[in-house]
């Protein structure tokens, strides 16, 4: 009782206070704290390393970080030999090998990184000297070993399998070939072509040449003082040796002079990766790089107009941002999102929307306030972090920027103006001079983005950026469909000789990450038909069986044995025919020329087929051999179309004087199985009872 | 747990590491049973405002997954007193940064903010626990903004489902076998109703944490946090957590998942001790021993010597009821999943068998130690450390003290903890192919 008692009162107490304060009034800030940017200590090495001293004893801690000022090189067929260059620094020296090494770093609990361009190790400060001994080890007494090479390009040629299923890294590709182009060595992309051209020899070339202390901005940051760190530097890298770094000029990318639409096909995709973009000219500490920041801040940061828009608004995507990188080269601007596949084509145009408005309009002023507000916000923020000061100290080195300029920052940010916003947005975004990168499903969004590109045309291109060739021949007068495909039945030995066939057994095989597939198709007039696909010998997939009338599934994508019905019921009887293309003139199939297309480099008559079950397929037949070369059929997955396409080649004459390919590849988006005919057997022995489950 | 009054204010103070300064704070409770903590920083201008939810997906209907997330989401979309679309516009316009997570367990809120606007954050917050907005046009457009982030995340991403899978293998009857980002068809078959009604059980004072870490004035702040959280009544609903314990498994879970992968992966999930139990400990440093810097037994035998596998890892994931230890590796090109499968099981056996050296557990001491520093570098992260300790450990100077119960760990304890998890009956095996063909 008294409990009860208590909570009463309890919440009475609640809502009398509840009813206390005024909650719709929205809390006034206190006065803006101040904002303290120290210069942090520096000297120089006498063999020319810049060294810059952050001290901050909050935690027992220090982090050590090079940068090396070198302008990035050409690499040739061997593109990525820099960047592995810089990973095998960390795998050997002369007198350790990698185990010892990464020993040594984990038994102090430290991390150790390095790359072309320099190196960041951390570790706690009571083992600053051993993390100095080794970093000296590694950079002056380096060792770069052919297993440590060999090792390396495996994994990465791993690496860049597993980014073939990866839409952002396609896009990634594309943008970097398109934007820089392939004379630019931001351009450069790494296949595993150029990985396997990657010497020893080019990368102790490129180690000797540019890692050099006379181009090192090197930085000390956490639980350390000034004459500590001067010791500890000296000590660990006064005896590296300075050398002459070559320079290296390179023309500048310019945008497209029109907006190019170019998209490459990933037919598995469920969403649609979108890359808006084009070089920009803007150098860190440009007199308008605040100005241009807080613009694309207000475009496309975390929970701005791009996001509330394709996102907030419309539910498009999980998010929606654009980037505008600073560099002394060559810059980029880039708005992009992943949108679900149906809404591609609405979201580039929200897209384009929001890049013209921030050019045409000048944003409200509150608005540009609210962004101020935020980047003096985030610029506290990231002080939170000493690396910071001590990045900015290097910048400053770097690029020749004012030596105040970071202290001077806050009071720049504070008078950008909204006109010096829209200044900002009619420079450095184009979206009439753009690179529109799609890659998604081809076949559902390239067709209505055409309208985007001023050619009116969509560009295909594959995952390295290079254009798929073109169709060029319109179709010959009074071609029709039904004509191709009789053309067919005769190339693969005409309907007389098809006629005699009253029975095929087919087997074929592929291997597959170290695992045999197989794979056995048995068919017999009237319309029996049976699949059987085994793995390893011996476990059985799938096993479908079909009497003309009921079909059974099978095995371990369908335990148990099923009864087919419905859609597939109606699939399998129009596949189970001997040869269902001499079906195709029969009542409830529809045939549509769809025009010439490549495959492979060749021109083929692509015929869209309906089947009287709905389905549909597209079959690509040889202009010259009148073969059928490709069969694309889009099935519903739970979420959304899917293609799968089967390549049919190597076409040989069996018994019967028939042809049948040999080779059937199935492409999957962007895996395939290649399958080989192993053995045919024509009329053989097959009774009605075989096809029974 | 200790019960404090809200009267009663404890200054914690704790023997910490050698070097490092012990991480003070102040703890109390509010009268509606809402927990506080606050940590003074006055290095840089900032603050971290954060609250944290008990509710996490294991806490949701087994027909209405997905929904702990979705309220993460949710409640973006404004209050009573903030309007649509005003919440993450409000924090950026006064200079400060905002997210959120959830897990099985909790869900996590916070904002850096300028130290200035520590006002404006407490009554957002407030906001957001006393009255949100639950309305059909947010509703519709987070749903649709979930099922992006499941298509970007889960389906659009290689190896994005394995989490899903092996936990769903993993715990039979115990909720973490579902999805955190749950069932489409569930969000969209729920009625407003009933988002309501998981608001108003879960997002109550009495299942949060309000904890704070940066730069202000401890005074000042509580007066702040008594007016915005003080005058909340309780939710006073019977929070339902699940009593279900996953039994021990008798025999191994062997599955094929068939995904959108170019190269195969193996994933071993062995279920160990809950976080905080003295047997966690053991566990979590015999992952490091596994897979912790190159010189980790994965990396330096599978990665680098046999060359079997592109990546190797393994993961604790440290949860409230059980915790598992999740291995996982992918192969290198033209290497197969029993090949790679089976130089993992060596280095479960070696370690089984074999006493780590005395060196060797100096190296994950000295990582352990290295870990907890780094944890502390931002107040957001001391703030998330505070909050996650008090709730699921009861403690919050476990921010200061936990690196104890590491350094207590014996080599017979890895070695006994090997021996008890890493077993073949305890362990789910599966193997990620590339789909044939359709």
């Amino acid at each position: 009782m008294k409990k009860i008692f208590l909570m009463l009162f309890l919440v009475a107490l609640s809502t009398w206070s509840h009813a206390q304060i005024d909650r719709s009034k929205r809390p006034q800030p206190g006065p803006a704290p101040e904002i303290k940017l120290s210069d942090p200590a520096s000297f120089e090495l006498a063999n020319g390393l810049k060294v810059f001293v952050v001290q901050n004893n909050k935690l027992p801690s220090i982090a050590v970080s090079l940068v090396l000022n070198n302008d990035p090189i050409m690499e040739g067929n061997a593109v990525g030999y820099v960047n592995m260059t810089g990973e095998l620094i960390r795998t050997g020296t002369k007198n350790k090998k990698k185990a010892e090494i990464d020993a040594y770093i984990d038994q102090i609990g430290a991390s150790v990184s390095t790359s072309a361009s320099g190196f960041y190790a951390s570790s706690l400060s009571k083992y600053k000297n051993e993390l100095f001994s080794i970093l000296s080890e590694l950079v002056l007494e380096t060792e770069f070993r052919q297993e440590e090479l060999d090792r390396l390009k495996k994994q990465t040629i791993s690496g860049l399998q597993t980014e073939k299923d990866d839409a952002n890294a396609i896009a990634g590709n594309v943008r970097k070939a398109l934007v820089y182009g392939n004379n630019h060595p931001y351009g450069q992309i790494t296949t595993e072509k150029t990985v396997e051209n990657i010497t020893l020899e080019l990368c102790r070339n490129y180690f000797n040449t540019y890692y050099r202390p006379n181009v090192g901005y090197m930085a000390l940051v956490g639980d350390i003082n000034v004459e500590d760190a001067r010791k500890l530097v000296e000590k660990a890298f006064g005896a590296w040796q300075k050398a002459e770094v070559p320079k290296h000029q390179y023309l500048t990318p310019a945008p497209p002079s029109k907006t190019r639409v170019v998209v490459v096909d990933r037919p598995v995709a469920v969403q649609t990766v979108i890359n808006i973009a084009h070089p920009v000219q803007l150098k860190p500490g440009a007199s308008d790089a605040i100005a241009a920041s807080v613009m694309n801040t207000l475009l496309g940061g975390g929970d701005a107009r791009l996001f509330n828009n394709l996102r907030e608004k419309y539910g498009f995507t999980y998010g929606a941002y654009s980037n505008l990188s600073r560099n002394n080269l060559v810059g980029q601007f880039n708005a992009y999102a992943q949108v679900r596949t149906a809404v591609t084509d609405s979201s580039v145009m929200q897209f384009l929307f929001e890049l013209n408005r921030v050019r045409d309009s000048i944003s409200p002023a509150k608005e540009v306030q609210g962004i101020l507000s935020y980047l003096n916000g985030s610029f506290a923020i990231g002080l939170q972090n000493p690396q910071t000061i001590a990045s900015y100290a290097i910048d400053i080195e770097r690029y020749g920027m004012p030596k105040d300029y970071y202290r001077n920052y806050l009071k720049a940010l504070a008078s950008v103006s909204p006109a010096d916003v829209q200044a900002a947005a009619q420079k450095y975004v184009q979206p009439g001079q753009a690179y529109i990168i799609c890659v998604g499903n081809a076949k559902s969004i390239a067709e209505p983005l055409a309208k985007y590109a001023a050619s009116g045309k969509v560009e295909l291109v594959d995952m390295y950026g290079n254009a798929v060739k073109a169709p060029s021949k319109p179709l010959p007068v009074g071609l029709t469909a039904q004509k191709v495909v009789d053309n067919y039945i005769t190339a693969i030995g005409g309907l007389k000789a098809w006629n005699k066939v009253k029975s095929i057994d087919i087997s074929m095989s592929a291997s597959m990450q170290n695992m045999t597939l197989a794979m056995q198709v048995r068919k017999m007039r009237p319309n029996f038909f049976e699949s059987k696909m085994t793995l390893n010998g011996a476990m059985v997939i799938q096993q479908v069986k079909f009497d003309g009338e009921k079909a059974f599934e099978s095995g371990m994508q369908a335990p148990g044995n099923k009864e087919v019905s419905g859609e597939r019921l109606a699939q399998l009887k129009e596949g189970a025919t001997m040869l269902p293309e001499a079906e195709y003139g029969s009542t409830g199939y529809q045939l549509n020329l769809l025009g010439i297309e490549m495959v492979n480099d060749k021109e083929n008559y692509a015929i869209e087929v309906t089947f009287p079950s709905g389905s549909k397929q597209t079959e690509y037949y040889d202009v010259v051999s009148g073969l059928k070369v490709r069969e694309v059929r889009t099935e519903d997955g739970p979420e959304g179309p899917v293609a799968q396409t089967s390549d049919l080649t190597d076409y040989r004459e069996v018994k019967g004087k028939i042809l049948v390919p040999h080779k059937t590849t199935i492409q999957f988006g962007p895996r395939s199985l290649s399958m080989e005919l192993k053995n045919i057997e024509v009329n053989g022995k097959m009774k009605a009872a075989d096809f029974k489950p | 747990m200790k019960k404090i009054g809200s009267w009663l204010l404890l200054l914690m103070l704790a023997p910490g590491l050698q070097a490092q300064q012990a991480i003070k704070f102040e703890k109390y409770e509010l009268k509606n049973g809402m927990r506080v903590i606050l940590h003074q920083d006055k290095s840089t201008p900032i603050v971290a405002v954060t609250v944290s939810y008990r509710v996490g997906s294991k806490n949701e209907h087994p027909d209405r997954t997905g929904f702990a997330h979705f309220f993460e989401h949710l409640l973006f979309e404004g209050s009573q007193h903030i309007g649509r679309g005003e919440y993450m516009k409000m924090v950026k316009e006064n200079g400060g940064t905002l997210n959120a997570n959830t897990s099985f367990d909790r869900t996590f809120y916070f904002e850096i903010l300028p130290s200035n606007q520590l006002e404006l954050g407490l009554w957002m917050e407030s906001e957001r626990l006393l009255h949100a907005k639950i309305e059909d046009i947010g509703i519709e457009t987070q749903r649709e903004v979930v099922k992006e982030e499941r298509r970007q995340r889960y389906d659009n991403t290689p190896y994005g489902g394995l989490l899903d899978e092996t936990m769903k293998r993993t715990f039979k009857v115990h909720p973490y076998g579902r999805s955190i980002i749950g069932s489409m068809d569930h969000l969209n078959s729920a009625k407003r109703d009933e988002f309501y009604d998981f608001y108003k059980t879960f997002y109550v004072p009495e299942n949060a944490v309000l904890s704070i870490a940066g730069d202000i004035d401890i005074k000042q702040a509580k007066i702040w946090i008594e007016k915005y959280f003080g005058s909340i009544p309780r939710g006073g609903r019977p929070i339902p957590r699940p009593t279900v314990k996953e039994p021990a498994q008798t025999a191994e879970v062997r599955d094929t998942v068939y995904d959108n992968i170019q190269l195969p992966a193996v994933v071993h999930s062995f279920k160990i001790p809950a976080r905080g139990a003295s047997e966690f400990y053991a566990v979590d440093m015999l992952t490091k021993l596994l897979s912790q810097g190159q010189s980790s037994r994965f990396q330096k035998n599978i990665v680098d010597q046999q060359q079997k596998a592109l990546f190797v890892g393994a993961f604790p994931l440290a949860l409230e009821d059980h915790s598992v230890a999740l291995m996982f590796g992918i192969v290198n090109m033209g290497v197969g999943p029993d090949q790679l499968e089976s130089a993992m099981s060596e280095e479960y056996e070696r370690v089984k068998t074999e006493l780590i050296s005395e060196q060797e557990l100096q190296k994950l001491l000295n990582q352990v130690e290295n870990d907890f520093v780094s944890a502390n570098a931002r107040v957001e992260g001391i703030a998330e450390s505070l909050s996650d300790y008090w709730m699921w450990q009861g403690d919050p100077n476990l921010i200061n003290t936990e690196i104890e119960s590491y350094r207590k760990v014996t080599r017979e304890d890895i070695r006994k903890a090997a021996q008890k998890y890493l077993t073949t009956n305890n362990r789910v095996t599966l193997h990620f192919l590339p789909k044939p063909t359709n």
